[in-house]
């Protein structure tokens, strides 16, 4: 035999064989495949780690972690969605103002992008298993550029946005004159009509379609105390009296949604008046970018499975880390068409 | 009183081979994972020391990880208990005593944090688990063992990045870390917040590893009934670490923009919610209790077959009462929030799943009484504390019951009450287990017998000391201290109590003091370990030697009978008593330490039930 580590089998099928088997099924030493000694004196598969029986075990074993570990992404961004869904349902408005900010086109136009990088990735894996190493390592590059592409339109995204003063939480730029909340809270702000403060001048209340039962509190616990306990509040009216507040709110600062800003560098809507945008684009910038960081992680394992395919690493017996970067890949597109909708859409 | 001989009547011949063969060459028990792979014999003085510690350091072998986890972990439960101790000592007058009340609080927020997320998580599922868990299954290793290292380094670093904190003024809010304080506190809160955050992963990886190892791995005849329960009680347990610790993640994470990049997610001055941080952290911090306290299940499993010599009794009811509890445990996390605005609907929902926990519970409480019903009992220290385990924990489920009951919950909440009631299940129930597991395997990890005298005495004061310290804290409770509080000036008629509950914390620490001294005198005058001191039936009793191979086995077992079928494994009758290899079991060799030999009591042959 040429190589002195390539043990036939005695296999019928088992000619001269080439470096890299054509059609081999993994692991029993046919086909070529590269084959070491063990401790134990026999004879195993190049790649099969000491600690398994064969190589099945090993690649099961490789996939059913991936698996586990993509349940626990999927329940690291379910706590962002459930934050999500939380402060969609306490601020229903506000969360359909903010999204006309997205760019819609941008957003559907990435969809497809990663979209595409599914498909490419998948066909990575489909090369890898037919030994097709040419068209492994040109789709794996394929998806690293489409990722790119992805990620180079989020960055005009978030730049644009900056531009607009559109930042999260407490650093979104409200409209001149607009009270932000703890000023509201602190009654240090002139108050909308439909709101007064407290004897103790902490605390606001809703004299309009507010429970008489409801105690009294800060403006943010409204909204909670009122869709938190639909059955323990009858008050049907309590949710809409929260948003006749907010409409009360914007009205009072004396800020229409439009017509305050001639410029027309972009700032337009209700929503730069809305004291609470701030969340909104703290779960758009969270989600967004724990996605994005997910990509990014992506585009380099792909790279450096492109690197090792071009040397050969990966052939139809042993293709594992291509198929759980494939899978990885997969939940992150699946993310995105989660977040697509919720963010741009609706 | 019989010994370990060999029942002559089998309904099968004895195989030809002898009993005890001796091992196969090259598989001795000096050729052990504590000294192989080491440096050859040419290497001497500083630079042996260094490759040793190269070695360890860089080490994929699971037992080498246990091991360095089992120190890291004790590490940090000496850190948090002298942490107990210095809180114990300032209730122990009024007024100050030894510290500042900002003193006061940080130390009892650094035990909790301590104890919570570097001792007690990964305690028994990572240092017992992962020493025991690919032996018990008859596998060379888990199926990760690079990932198993990294988890080990990445509890490491999550740990130092969480104590960074202490330079930057520490931490004062609890481990709870219950927002808008935490936000509003002094900046150690975001490297603990980190350090927790990168600690989960290391939490979810070894869970991850865990539960390949189990579906993958098990040797050849080991089927999912013939698990030990110590298996199933770590599979749930990793079950619940992939799906609970992400949230905590992402809680953490969440905490820490809000901080820095002022979010509002849950900060009310910006329109956020701070009981959404509750609601997060409980999704994780309830069902870690059951990370906690699960893998305490397995271990009290294998003691009460082992040192009953019987099979643990309803073996499935333990083993599928485990995965319920697993599965329950994520639905209870609003009972940590009767007190903080939860709708009434809810918090009944809530309080009923509490109660239905209690009933998986008690099936694995009676079952364990059942194994010892009729069984040969025998006191050596590993069941001591099985039954100290029995008796608290029993008292901390049923308190848990009591707590969570609305109506009686709104009294007692935030009270010495819960503070008694979770060292119940914490420290009466994972800490007892854990120094059970300790004493029963430490013959197995380091080659070496214990005192048996210093061991039982060590129980003898843990018991003692423990119920001093905590019980009294039940009635401290019911008549209305508050937890974490400094100082009780409107309740002198409590100082004495707290005085009683001082001492009792002194005695415990004594106690634990005795286990400490009696493991490192074993490790530096004990006696030699035989392969199989006590006659237990798993895994790592029958086929591995004592300590373990680099690789575990010679050969892959192959499992012919279930964990506690002690005559089975022992004698023979329905397995060959053989290796995979066709040597003879390096098992039931009781000759050396001689004192054991006669002390041996009842093998259970004369028991109908124990043959299957």
């Amino acid at each position: 035999m040429a190589n002195p580590t390539t043990l036939t089998v005695d296999d019928p099928h088992a000619p001269e064989a080439p470096a890299s088997g054509d059609h081999g099924h993994g692991g029993d030493g046919h086909h070529g495949e590269l084959m070491l000694k063990g401790h134990d004196g026999q004879m195993h598969p190049a790649h099969l780690q000491h600690h398994f029986i064969s190589a099945e075990q090993q690649f099961e074993a490789s996939k059913l972690g991936m698996w586990l570990f993509l349940v626990t992404e999927v329940l690291l961004f379910g706590g962002m969605f459930v934050a999500y869904a939380i402060y969609r349902a306490w601020y229903p408005d506000l969360f359909q103002e903010a999204s006309t900010q997205l760019d819609t086109l941008l957003g559907a136009f990435n969809t497809l992008v990663l979209l595409a990088s599914s498909l490419t990735v998948a066909w990575a894996i489909r090369a890898a298993q037919t030994d097709n190493r040419k068209l492994l390592v040109g789709m794996l590059w394929l998806t690293v550029a489409l990722a790119g592409g992805f990620m180079l339109v989020k960055y005009f995204e978030y730049t644009h946005k900056f531009e607009l003063g559109i930042y999260p939480g407490k650093y979104f730029q409200l409209d001149e004159g607009t009270p932000t909340i703890a000023e509201l809270t602190a009654g240090t702000a002139v108050l909308a009509p439909a709101a007064v403060i407290g004897e103790d001048g902490q605390q606001l209340d809703v004299t309009e379609g507010a429970s008489g039962e409801s105690p009294t509190g800060e403006a943010e616990q409204i909204a909670p105390g009122a869709v938190d306990m639909p059955e323990a509040n009858p008050e049907v009216g309590a949710e809409r009296s929260l948003e006749e507040t907010e409409n009360a709110l914007a009205e009072a600062t004396g800020h229409a949604a439009d017509g305050e800003h001639e410029e027309g560098h972009g700032r337009e809507g209700a929503i730069f008046s809305n004291p609470r945008a701030g969340i909104f684009f703290s779960i758009y910038y969270v989600m967004t970018g724990i996605h994005g960081l997910h990509i990014i992680i992506g585009m380099i394992a792909m790279g450096i499975l492109a690197v090792k395919a071009q040397r050969g690493r990966y052939t139809s017996v042993y293709y594992t880390p291509v198929e759980n970067v494939g899978l990885y890949w997969h939940i992150v597109d699946i993310i995105w068409i989660f977040l697509f909708p919720l963010m741009y859409l609706i | 009183m019989a010994t370990l001989t060999p029942a002559p009547v089998r309904s099968r011949p004895a195989p030809a081979a002898p009993k005890n063969p001796g091992y196969p060459q090259g598989h001795e028990p000096v050729h052990n994972y504590l000294h192989e792979p080491g440096p050859g014999p040419e290497v001497t003085g500083f630079a042996r020391f260094r490759a040793i510690a190269w070695e360890w350091m860089t080490t994929v072998d699971h037992k080498r990880i246990g091991l360095m986890y089992l120190a890291s972990v004790s590490l940090a439960f000496a850190v948090g208990g002298f942490l107990a101790l210095a809180v114990r000592l300032e209730l122990f007058t009024q007024g100050e005593t030894i510290m500042t009340a900002d003193t006061y609080n940080q130390v009892f927020t650094m035990h909790g944090i301590v104890m919570v997320f570097l001792f007690i998580v990964p305690s028994i599922p990572a240092s017992l688990g992962n020493f025991l868990l690919p032996i018990m299954i008859g596998a060379k290793d888990v199926a990760f063992p690079k990932l198993n290292l990294a988890s080990f380094y990445i509890y490491g670093i999550g740990a130092v990045v969480a104590l960074t904190g202490l330079a930057f003024g520490g931490v004062d809010t609890g481990w709870t870390f219950y927002t808008p304080y935490s936000k509003e506190t002094v900046d150690g809160v975001l490297f603990m917040g980190l350090g927790v955050f990168i600690m989960g992963f290391s939490s979810i990886l070894t869970g991850l590893n865990f539960i390949v190892t189990i579906h993958k791995m098990r040797a050849p005849g080991m089927t999912w009934n013939r698990m030990p329960l110590f298996l199933w009680s770590i599979y749930a347990t990793s079950i619940v670490q992939i799906l609970a610790t992400p949230v905590i993640g992402i809680t953490m994470l969440l905490l820490f923009l809000e901080r820095v990049l002022q979010i509002g997610i849950f900060d009310p001055a910006l329109g956020g919610d701070p009981v959404l941080f509750q609601h997060f952290f409980w999704f994780y911090s309830h069902p870690a209790v059951y990370i906690m306290i699960l893998p305490a299940f397995g271990v009290v499993s294998e003691l009460m077959g082992t040192f009953s010599r019987q099979r643990v009794y309803g073996y499935r009811a333990v083993a599928l009462s485990s995965v319920a509890i697993a599965l329950l445990g994520f639905l209870v996390w609003g009972h940590h929030m009767f007190t903080s605005g939860q709708s009434p609907v809810s918090s009944v929902i809530f309080s009923l799943i509490t109660f239905l926990i209690g009933i998986p519970s008690g099936i694995k409480i009676f079952n364990w009484v059942w194994t010892m019903y009729k069984g040969s009992v025998w006191l050596q220290t590993p069941m001591l504390y099985a039954l100290t385990f029995l008796f608290l924990f029993t008292i901390g489920g049923v308190t848990g019951i009591m707590v969570g009951a609305l109506s009686v919950d709104i009294h007692l909440h935030d009270t010495y009450f819960v503070v008694a009631h979770f060292h119940y299940v914490m420290m009466g129930g994972t800490v007892m287990a854990m120094l059970g597991g300790l004493h029963y395997w430490w013959p197995k990890m380091t080659g070496k017998l214990y005192n048996e005298t210093a061991g039982k005495v060590s129980a003898l004061l843990v018991f003692l000391g423990f119920n001093m310290t905590f019980f009294i804290q039940f009635i401290m409770g019911s008549q209305g201290m508050p937890r974490r509080y400094y100082d009780y000036p409107d309740m002198p008629w409590l100082e004495p109590l707290h005085q009683i509950s001082t001492v009792g914390s002194w005695v415990l620490g004594l106690g634990l003091m005795v286990v400490w001294a009696n493991g490192m005198w074993s490790l530096w005058k004990g006696k030699p370990a035989p392969g199989n001191p006590w006659g237990g039936a798993t895994l790592e009793w029958t086929a591995a030697t004592t300590p373990p191979d680099h690789h575990n086995f010679h050969h892959t077992p192959l499992v012919t009978h279930g964990p506690y079928d002690y005559n089975a494994a022992l004698y023979g009758a329905s397995g060959d008593g053989m290796s995979g290899d066709g040597h003879a079991a390096p098992v039931p060799d009781v000759t050396v330490g001689v004192a054991q030999n006669e002390r041996f009591i009842d093998d259970g042959t004369s028991q109908p039930d124990s043959l299957s």
